[in-house]
């Protein structure tokens, strides 16, 4: 006899709450704090250094050098939201959105793909690295080096010129 | 930083007295996988300059390495960490001699390390060990200083009793 009684209690108790579920698909749920959703990348902050790529669990992000330009491939449909493509970013372009629908009927909608200019070497005119990474290390190296030529060579350039150098130098005194 | 360390030493190529025999390179890849950090370079059509990372004292990889892998033991030698190394390659493009490659394998950057296992066991760097016209050496400052001194004073000695017997020799050994 006692269960009517622990029956009304509840049935106080739901009334009292109210309705706490939602009709999800139809109405916008906000994700919790710290939910990881779809990785951003900034394509104006990218500089191409392939860091991303290197540590994408899943090969969701493939760096492709197609020489006059290196191409940055991410496709939502193979990532696993682990967030490495953000700690590993030095540049703090990939940001991880608490995003997490990303059903389509169309494939293509799942494809990012960012496109950075290469450089030339001045020697052998090869392409060896983006334009974007030599602004950055040109910027950056001013403060150490003064000369700052050798950033237009790429690096087995850099090892022959700076050999001959070496000798030039000790022919010199 | 060379001044009141003691334990810091430097790595000198002597190239007056390097004959070129790639011994440095092929005892550097039998220690590091197949991998040469000192490469032998010919230049000016034959004169061989054995390259490895100067461990520069401003080292630019160093001031780009946004992870700060790149650090510098109590030696004075720059060393990678390949635990924090995340593969961006900049240091590869900041570096002034072009020495950092890309492991592809394992996704880090590796350089020459001045043999740092080695050195952590009281030895010296393979190349200066092995190199028989003792071209590479290393050592503390001052006892690299007082050697090269004292090859240069045989070399102006040598030079100086040469001209002095003004024979018209055709082959000259200096």
């Amino acid at each position: 006899m006692a269960s009517i009684g622990k029956r009304l209690w509840y049935l106080k108790k739901a009334i009292e709450i109210g309705t706490v579920t939602k009709r999800y698909p139809f109405e916008p749920t906000e994700p919790p704090e710290g939910s990881r959703g779809k990785p951003v990348i900034d394509f104006t902050k990218c500089i191409g250094c392939g860091a991303c790529a290197n540590v994408c669990t899943p090969q969701a992000l493939r760096f492709i050098d197609l020489k006059e330009y290196k191409r940055l491939e991410l496709f939502y449909g193979r990532c696993i939201f682990c967030g490495m493509c953000q700690e590993a970013c030095p540049v703090d372009a990939i940001q991880l959105t608490k995003d997490f629908e990303l059903a389509t009927d169309d494939l293509n909608d799942l494809y990012v793909v960012i496109e950075l200019k290469s450089v030339r070497c001045e020697i052998c005119n090869k392409y060896f690295t983006t334009k974007r990474i030599i602004l950055k290390i040109n910027d950056e190296v001013r403060d150490v080096i003064e000369e700052i030529e050798y950033t237009k060579l790429c690096p087995e350039c850099r090892r022959k010129e700076s050999s001959t150098k070496l000798v030039g130098w000790r022919a010199l005194g | 930083m060379s001044e009141g360390n003691k334990s810091y030493r430097i790595h000198v190529v002597d190239l007056s007295t390097c004959i070129g025999c790639e011994t440095c390179q092929e005892v550097c890849s039998f220690i590091n996988n197949d991998k040469a950090f000192i490469k032998v370079y010919k230049v000016h059509g034959g004169i061989p300059v054995p390259l490895n990372c100067r461990h520069c004292e401003k080292a630019a990889c160093m001031e780009v390495c946004p992870t700060l892998a790149i650090y510098r033991d109590e030696s004075g030698a720059v060393l990678i960490n390949p635990a924090r190394c995340i593969g961006c390659k900049l240091c590869i493009m900041a570096c002034p001699f072009g020495i950092p490659e890309m492991d592809p394998v394992d996704k880090v950057v590796i350089k020459c390390d001045l043999c740092s296992l080695r050195r952590s066991n009281g030895l010296s760097p393979a190349c200066s060990a092995m190199c028989p016209s003792a071209a590479i050496l290393y050592g503390s400052p001052e006892e690299v200083l007082k050697l090269a001194q004292s090859r240069v004073a045989e070399r102006i000695a040598r030079a100086k009793v040469l001209g002095e017997l003004e024979l018209g020799l055709k082959s000259w050994l200096l």
